[in-house]
């Protein structure tokens, strides 16, 4: 990435081609994260979920340069200015609130703490669902369309948040048992 | 009126139209003859003319300033980042899929509420109002902005002469629609077709240009080729791009992006760094290819020029 702002792959606004590059990187490894354990329960193959920890802190690190541009190089950590043109725009709330949910996710997602937080690691790394919801919110509100009239560039943020949605109910309790019960008949 | 607008370009600064264009013919000539070498073998040929040698433009212009003494944008930048949703939402990908749109012949309606309407090419408007330099700024409604030298000529000069009537109230501009071209008309999430309109006294401002060219050269189908608005105190958006018809009416018409989302996209859409916009800054901006921002100015630096068209309006209600 940071030769591509040298040789000008990232166009004539990189700055903004990075932000949005990065932004749906992570959007990306989130829901591949999201996507493990379903896939792992419909398709039985369970190493699907030893790797939701790397796509996890892919999905952070993305994450984190997006962020990282928008304030240190975006707004060159020019406080007046970032918070004269964030403290009122949804979309940036709902972004930094994801953000902050994320990195301690990320921190815990190893070994030692997974032990020494016992039952609560469980409880806290479920902040990965909100994390979901959130970030597809975050994204349609960044595009340059409406839901309410259904217009504009608004259909990957929808797209995203489908998909999103469908992993969360796969989790669902009653779902996920209908699933299993079906399995049989299909012979999944 | 001030006249802080008008851009005196020292014709120094700027090569003549028989120098650069006596040199793109040799540049031409010599490239047919490079051409005719490394391609003798191959049995290719090249057209004559390519997309890219009409939208040459006049390297001289990019030593130009605006008023305020910033430098205008490489012909780079504003041919290759544009928005212009008919052919793609990606910017960098739009000067690509114009490069098969034919900016010449191009025709242009007036008509509505007036007493001569007219049907006239480029070439014949070109003939009656000479085109000038006028190098302005423009502010994207995203929070970017470029300085850009256009030609063109005023609005209120082609307006004055179809004679609007007195039920006149309002100028609607309409863009092409070319489906077989313009992949991204076939995007339902867009109300098509493009339209954007002015209130007269904003249409007849001294100001308000159509634009037929740009750094000189030909004003290229990803800029809105063959004729464009261009509104400079307004957010971009306003700048409706490859103009088919113009109307003359009695109502407010209805804009596109107003139609798409109203609370975000006004009728009058001034920049105004007081007003916010839910998702950009309309408090600062970057200038492309400017590595931090800058505060925005006040009707995009022109308010001198045209705050009294709003004297006593809300700007918050009226955005």
């Amino acid at each position: 990435m940071g030769l591509g702002l040298l040789n000008g792959s990232f166009g004539v606004n990189p700055i903004q081609s990075v932000e949005k590059f990065a932004g749906f990187t992570a959007l990306n490894f989130l829901t591949l994260t999201l996507a493990c354990t379903p896939l792992a329960n419909l398709s039985g193959y369970k190493f699907l979920v030893s790797r939701r920890k790397a796509l996890g802190n892919y999905a952070f690190l993305y994450a984190s340069i997006h962020v990282f541009v928008f304030v240190f190089i975006d707004y060159g950590i020019d406080l007046g200015f970032l918070l004269a043109d964030s403290l009122n725009k949804k979309f940036i709330w709902l972004g930094f609130a994801a953000y902050i949910m994320l990195a301690p996710l990320a921190f815990t997602s190893f070994r030692y703490w997974q032990v020494k937080l016992g039952k609560n690691w469980k409880k806290i790394h479920r902040l990965v669902y909100v994390i979901g919801i959130t970030v597809p919110f975050h994204f349609l509100l960044a595009s340059k369309g409406s839901l309410t009239t259904f217009s504009g560039n608004i259909l990957l943020p929808v797209i995203y948040g489908g998909i999103i949605t469908l992993l969360l109910i796969l989790r669902w309790k009653p779902v996920k048992n209908f699933i299993q019960n079906f399995k049989p008949i299909t012979g999944l | 009126m001030k006249t802080s607008f008008k851009n005196h370009i020292p014709s120094s600064e700027i090569t003549p139209k028989n120098v650069y264009t006596a040199r793109r013919a040799f540049m031409r000539s010599a490239g047919i003859l490079a051409g005719t070498l490394a391609l003798a073998s191959c049995g290719v040929s090249e057209p004559l003319v390519t997309a890219e040698e009409k939208v040459l433009g006049d390297p001289g212009y990019s030593a130009l300033t605006d008023e305020r003494g910033d430098q205008v944008n490489q012909l780079s930048q504003i041919t290759g980042y544009n928005n212009f949703y008919e052919f793609s939402t990606d910017k960098e990908e739009v000067a690509n899929l114009a490069k098969i749109f034919p900016t010449t012949p191009w025709e242009i309606t007036v008509n509505g509420l007036v007493n001569k309407p007219i049907k006239l090419s480029v070439d014949e408007l070109i003939k009656k109002y000479p085109v000038e330099d006028h190098v302005y700024r423009l502010r994207c409604v995203e929070g970017w902005s470029m300085v850009i030298p256009w030609q063109g000529f005023s609005l209120a000069n082609l307006l004055r002469d179809v004679e609007p009537t007195s039920a006149a109230k309002f100028v609607r501009f309409e863009s092409v629609m070319d489906l077989g071209k313009m992949p991204g008309l076939a995007n339902p999430l867009y109300p098509w077709p493009y339209q954007e309109g002015l209130r007269m006294d904003e249409a007849l401002h001294p100001l308000t240009l159509l634009a037929t060219g740009l750094y000189g050269g030909e004003l290229p189908a990803q800029n809105g080729g063959g004729i464009r608005l261009v509104v400079p105190w307004k957010y971009g958006f306003k700048s409706i791009k490859s103009i088919v018809r113009i109307e003359l009416i009695s109502e407010q018409p209805a804009t596109l992006w107003n139609l798409i989302a109203p609370n975000e996209y006004g009728f009058y859409a001034n920049v105004n760094p007081s007003v916010d916009h839910p998702r950009w800054s309309q408090s600062t901006e970057r200038k492309i290819g400017e590595l931090s921002r800058k505060p925005t100015l006040m009707f995009n630096g022109y308010e001198s020029d045209v705050a009294s068209l709003y004297q006593g309006m809300d700007l918050k209600k009226y955005y």
